[in-house]
């Protein structure tokens, strides 16, 4: 077996930095738009009864178990038998969205239902109308209840959108799938990229940290 | 004409009866206090009372006013015109302690921020929570809770003011405060209405005293010195005036239930 020669991949790094950016941006547009989607899922769930709250708990059902990139497939495949064209990266970000928005939805669903009860009435006897109450009350008691789930969240969806890469986009996986094709050090440009998101998820952590501090501090 | 005037009310959970033609009368400054054993009733009536609960029948006159609470659309004049404390308080736990006080007084009723906060600076003052302002309802002892949802609700400018158990919380120097601020409240022209298991505070604070007992009312009466005048009520106060939540001692007074001078 030959020795690891990082030399090939190191001098490629720029290169592979790059992707990083990529990653960052797929998954910070799928979870910002699913995040926008679970709360209008779950505020059908919490808001009405009989078919529209079942067609909310259906779609997580569904989509928390179906394999993401089988969604992600099928996004990029239906949409163009459907007539519309979009580019890899928008069917990536599209399929990381609907998948965001199903399991966000439960996160927030659960934060929903840990909401003291007496807050609804607080609430309109203050004066307070449903979007009101939501928009000022609830769901800023949810954000901020359920923050370390949804910050862990984003972080996986940092590590999934490795699966942008078998689209051919160039996230961070696409372009060591790149170096690797033409160095043919794979295991090398592997280890190095495997690092960086290591890296990502670690400064992520950091990151989310002095957020959720900032938010007990902002009162 | 009172200028309060609830007649008829019933109630009903299922087949149970919570409350039956159950009626007030109440005028403007007055404090009315509701008394009862636990499940008589005291708190669905102050809930019907700002349309939390519907109602069977029932109709509430408020200054000539006459509005039919069993009607949909009755609880929103209900709470235009009543503020509630809840025995739970449901401060905001996200919100400090300011912005739960000037969140409704600026999103509903759409006056400045600079004058919400100025307003609540005051009230907290005058309820010994000045320096409470930014901080968070949970860093909050249970008196500070209840006098911060106190003024939540002043904020809202209500002429008909609802607590549910205003003093269960508090230590008896507060409960002594809190007394003396609801009686300037009365004496500007607020009418309260109280649900309280502390005897002391009833018969010292109260202009009138409902008992009820299963859903009813079995005795209207005065407080303020008068509450022995009903037999009824004096009874209740008696065999409650030893209840650890009554806020009054059973020996300082022949009756058993301690008037606090405030």
């Amino acid at each position: 077996m030959n020795r690891l020669d990082f030399h090939p991949v190191l001098v490629r790094l720029p290169y592979l930095l790059g992707g990083v950016w990529i990653t960052i941006l797929i998954a910070a547009l799928a979870f910002g738009l699913g995040l926008s989607l679970a709360v209008l899922l779950v505020v059908v769930r919490f808001e009405n009864r009989g078919v529209w709250r079942r067609m909310s708990r259906g779609y997580s059902t569904a989509l928390t178990n179906t394999p993401q990139l089988s969604q992600i497939f099928a996004v990029f495949y239906c949409l163009p038998l459907m007539g519309v064209m979009v580019s890899p990266f928008l069917s990536v970000v599209i399929g990381m969205t609907l998948n965001a928005a199903a399991y966000l939805a439960d996160i927030l669903g659960a934060g929903m239902s840990r909401v003291p009860s007496v807050y609804h009435e607080v609430a309109l006897t203050l004066g307070l109308n449903r979007r009101q109450t939501y928009l000022r009350v609830i769901l800023p008691h949810v954000g901020r209840t359920m923050f370390p789930a949804l910050a862990n969240h984003f972080q996986i969806m940092i590590l999934g959108s490795a699966m942008a890469s078998i689209f051919g986009v160039e996230d961070l996986t696409g372009r060591a799938y790149d170096i690797g094709s033409t160095t043919f050090r794979i295991l090398e440009v592997m280890l190095v990229t495997g690092a960086l998101y290591a890296v990502l998820s670690f400064a992520l952590a950091g990151i989310f940290m002095l957020c959720r501090r900032g938010l007990e501090r902002m009162v | 004409m009172p200028y309060i005037d609830v007649r008829d009310v019933c109630v009903r959970h299922g087949k149970t009866e919570t409350l039956r033609d159950v009626g007030f009368t109440a005028e403007r400054g007055e404090i009315v206090s509701f008394i009862g054993p636990s499940g008589s009733g005291k708190t669905t009536l102050l809930r019907t009372l700002i349309g939390l609960q519907s109602v069977e029948c029932g109709r509430m006159t408020v200054d000539g006013r006459m509005v039919n609470m069993s009607e949909p659309g009755s609880a929103k004049v209900l709470r235009a015109q009543a503020a509630i404390v809840f025995q739970q308080f449901g401060l905001f736990g996200h919100m400090s302690v300011l912005r739960n006080l000037t969140l409704a007084p600026t999103v509903v009723a759409k006056r400045t921020h600079r004058e919400a906060e100025h307003e609540a600076h005051e009230l907290l003052e005058k309820l010994g929570l000045a320096d409470k302002a930014n901080v968070l309802p949970d860093d909050l002892s249970g008196g500070q809770k209840q006098r911060v949802a106190i003024a939540r609700a002043l904020m809202l400018r209500p002429a008909l003011l609802l607590l549910d158990e205003p003093t269960s919380a508090l230590d008896p120097r507060k409960v002594q405060e809190v007394s003396s601020l609801l009686r300037d409240l009365a004496r500007d022209g607020m009418t309260i209405i109280q649900v309280s298991h502390a005897m002391g505070v009833v018969a010292s604070l109260s202009d009138r005293i409902v008992l009820l007992e299963a859903g009813h009312v079995r005795a209207l009466g005065h407080g303020r010195g008068q509450a022995s005048q009903t037999p009824d009520i004096a009874a209740f106060m008696n065999t409650h005036s030893d209840d650890p939540e009554s806020g009054a001692s059973a020996g300082g007074s022949p009756q058993g239930f301690r008037e606090p001078q405030f």
